[in-house]
């Protein structure tokens, strides 16, 4: 005879747990922590050092980079805003522990931002609540607008999207309103912007959509 | 593809779970997997049968009860089943639904063999 042992216990429990009180911890000390998604290259660090430029003499900012291999976001950050290289040695994605250690190692508690610039992926990240208040998906317009529908639990689990490269809308075939009548059959809510790190076109708004989101967390 | 850590972690969990409680070998764990829980239920299969004889024995067996993803309109209160994650109500067309299943990852049971007892 076999014994049955009832567990219905959430596999991700524990890391959900941490992750709940790391926002918790977050928002008691009015930091907006901000988890940058998207495809490798679609421009996460990019907005970074413009946003750190924009906004990072009126704010304080830190950036944690997650990267399989190779710290050289983390190096080109570095000029630019206090940065933490969470290295994760193969891994498709970013956990809370890492994040909470990484964060430990940066040693600020004042911060306003705390971005997490995750690893290139969209698909193993939305599985990963890494304690943000704020995910946030970026796509960049030589990716094709049909994107969202193909990733679904990005998108879905997102609140804002951010449509990157705008520079080069004039020479690819990417329309930013199918991609955002795309992305909100999936999440009605999601706020959007577009944005060009070359041009600097949306970054100001940008920059405003994040200080109107850290007014809600320091209110 | 992150199957491999979820199996990893499974393991880990029934080990623990089967110590507490007598420490018989585990013969039978049952995973509710849902449709937008992030995890093919495939690729689960194989990391399980790659990891599982060495971590808590060859006799183990996994079955996986699908959870398909589901939803209710909070506009007329519809249950509805989402199909190619088009987050609409049928009904009366809102797209103010919320999840009510489908994202979960969740060991139901395990079933031990009797400590003394040979299979």
């Amino acid at each position: 005879m076999n014994q049955t042992i009832t567990v219905n216990r959430d596999l991700k429990a524990d890391l959900k747990e941490q992750a709940n009180r790391f926002r918790q911890r977050m928002s008691d000390q009015g930091t907006l922590v901000v988890n940058l998604v998207s495809s490798p290259g679609a421009g996460k660090t990019s907005l970074l050092q413009r946003t750190a430029t924009k906004i990072g003499d009126e704010y304080r900012l830190a950036v944690l980079v997650g990267d399989l291999a190779t710290d050289r976001d983390a190096e080109r950050l570095k000029p630019y805003v206090p940065v933490q290289q969470l290295t994760t040695g193969g891994a498709c994605h970013l956990e809370i522990p890492l994040v909470e250690s990484g964060y430990e190692r940066l040693n600020q508690s004042d911060l306003d931002i705390l971005f997490i610039e995750n690893v290139g992926n969209l698909v193993c990240p939305a599985s990963h609540d890494l304690g943000e208040h704020l995910r946030v998906t970026l796509l960049s317009v030589t990716e094709g607008d049909d994107k969202p529908g193909k990733y679904p639990k990005m998108f879905r689990t997102s609140q804002a999207m951010v449509i990157t490269k705008s520079d080069l809308l004039p020479y690819v075939p990417f329309d930013v309103s199918s991609a955002v009548e795309d992305a909100r059959r999936i999440q009605p809510e999601l706020d959007f912007l577009t944005t060009s790190s070359q041009t600097l076109a949306g970054v100001d708004e940008w920059c405003e959509f994040l200080v109107r989101q850290l007014r809600k967390i320091q209110k | 593809m992150h199957e491999y850590s979820v199996v990893r972690s499974l393991l880990r969990q029934v080990q623990e779970i089967a110590r507490s409680n007598g420490g018989g070998a585990i013969e039978m764990i049952r995973l509710a997997v849902g449709e937008f829980s992030g995890v093919e239920c495939t690729l689960v299969e194989l990391a399980f049968r790659d990891l599982a004889p060495e971590k808590i024995g060859r006799q183990a067996k996994l079955e996986i009860q699908k959870i398909p993803l589901e939803a209710k309109c909070e506009n007329c209160q519809q249950k509805i089943i989402i199909t190619n994650y088009q987050f609409c109500c049928p009904r009366c067309n809102s797209q103010q639904v919320r999840i009510t299943a489908g994202d979960e990852l969740t060991i139901i049971d395990i079933e031990l063999r009797e400590v003394g007892v040979n299979a």
